[in-house]
């Protein structure tokens, strides 16, 4: 049997240390639930389309999945779509049962898996909707211009995610998206690079 | 790593042991990154709405283009607790509420009659108001914490069977500070067998507020609040089953829906 590694970055321990003390944990679970099940929506496509999961890592860019194999442009497409697709059904799924059954936290955590699928689709590098861009982009056009094709629709879309960050500060509607907007230009990948690294987040 | 793991092991144990140092903190990050939006209630309020195919309405409420109050989308279910009503309505002036009704049914409104229909066998009492009236003064949320237990009828989670609940449940830690509802005097300050430690504050214009299960009190009666400050601290005292705030609105008596208002 193949050995798959676990690696957890000092930064990640870090991050989780910071993020248990703020917050609750009823919250933290709501949370932490929706981001499982986005990670098994790549796992449960990784291995449809006969792709080999190599590694798992926690890094402060986020939870990370490496795999090996080809599986063409669609098919690794398709592996990045299942995560915030698996995460589209379960927030159906737990706001269906949070009405039923009057559960508030049901609630929130369909909300939130609504919250971080609709973000993750997001045409911008590292986000799964970065690599479905990327992995089309290339296969349409190119490595060179597909992967430049993808860095510069990530930036656009970092930079669209920046300004509306700061228009909704100006609206006093909190700092949460300029802070995602900073996270993902900070993270702004190679197109090519990306493709190649066979790692989804 | 080494290091880091050591961190997470003593911040670990800080919030263990420290809850209520934790909860402050937690409150003040709250307060720098979400100013005065609370995301928690707004992706809550979201998640409500995806299986009943509202999404746009969700979505336009995450972007803050909708109009009007946001609903909380809190659950109801309930049951009734008594409260010293006869002694608020002599603290409450004569003159009526200066309110506006809409001329359409607030979202909110609706929102809560559909998901009251359920309980359409059972009556709801006299002494409450399923519209919204405009509150004549600025206000704030009590509390920082998610509701766990909405207005209306609910099936009684200590006494079983399906009661009316008066008031809306606030999850909060022990010890979590609980603020004035708007600007008022401090009505009254003390404990009852359902109600634990409980604060009445009156508002002028007929309008009072009710925070119960207190674990402290850090204002008496007659004082002078300001909206947003600091009255007690929240508890499990009473009638519950874990540290809660338990929050009303009365209007003359009449007890209304404060899920429209926070």
């Amino acid at each position: 049997m193949r050995k798959v590694k676990l690696q957890i970055s000092a930064g990640a321990v870090l991050l989780a240390a910071l993020i248990y003390y703020i917050g609750d944990a009823e919250s933290l679970a709501a949370l932490l639930i929706p981001a499982a099940v986005h990670e098994l929506g790549h796992i449960a496509a990784i291995y449809m389309l006969g792709l080999r999961i190599s590694g798992f890592r926690a890094e402060l860019k986020g939870f990370c999945i490496d795999y090996r194999g080809y599986a063409g442009a669609l098919g690794h497409a398709a592996a990045a779509f299942m995560g915030p697709a698996a995460g589209f059904l379960y927030a159906w799924a737990a706001s269906w049962a949070g009405n039923r059954y009057g559960s508030n936290w049901l609630c929130l955590s369909a909300g939130a898996s609504l919250l971080l699928s609709a973000f993750n689709c997001l045409p911008a590098l590292p986000l799964d909707g970065g690599r479905i861009t990327a992995n089309l982009a290339i296969a349409f056009l190119g490595n060179k211009r597909g992967g430049r094709f993808a860095e510069l629709t990530s930036l656009l879309t970092g930079a669209a995610l920046l300004g509306a960050g700061f228009w909704l500060m100006y609206l006093g509607r909190g700092a949460a998206l300029t802070v995602a907007a900073i996270w993902l230009l900070l993270y702004q990948e190679s197109g090519q690079g990306i493709v190649k690294s066979r790692e989804l987040l | 790593m080494y290091i880091c793991s050591l961190l997470f092991i003593a911040l670990t144990a800080v919030k263990l042991l420290f809850p209520a140092h934790s909860a402050g903190l937690r409150e003040r990050v709250r307060e720098l990154v979400c100013r005065d939006e609370n995301y928690l209630e707004m992706a809550e309020a979201m998640g409500r709405k995806i299986s009943s195919g509202e999404l746009r309405e969700a979505l336009q409420a995450a972007l803050g283009l909708e109009e009007g109050e946001r609903e909380t989308g809190l659950e109801s279910a309930g049951a009734a607790e008594e409260l010293k009503q006869n002694a608020l309505s002599a603290q409450q002036s004569e003159k009526p509420a200066q309110t506006t009704e809409p001329e359409e049914q607030p979202e909110a409104v609706s929102a809560f009659l559909e998901q009251q229909r359920k309980y359409a066998g059972w009556e709801i009492p006299e002494n409450v108001r399923t519209d919204m009236p405009e509150l004549p003064f600025e206000y704030a949320c009590p509390v920082s914490g998610l509701g766990s237990s909405g207005f209306g009828f609910r099936e009684h989670p200590i006494d079983g069977g399906i009661k009316f609940h008066y008031g809306t449940d606030f999850a909060a830690e022990e010890g979590a500070a609980v603020h004035a509802f708007a600007g008022g005097s401090v009505y009254a300050a003390g404990a009852n067998e359902g109600y634990g430690n409980y604060i009445i504050l009156t508002h002028g214009g007929g309008f009072a507020t009710v925070y119960a299960h207190l674990s402290e009190f850090t204002v008496g009666e007659g004082d002078t609040v300001q909206m947003g400050q600091q009255i007690g601290k929240a508890g499990h005292t009473g009638k519950a089953t874990g540290p809660h705030l338990h929050f009303e609105i009365l209007l003359n008596d009449v007890y209304l829906n404060p899920e429209y208002y926070i």
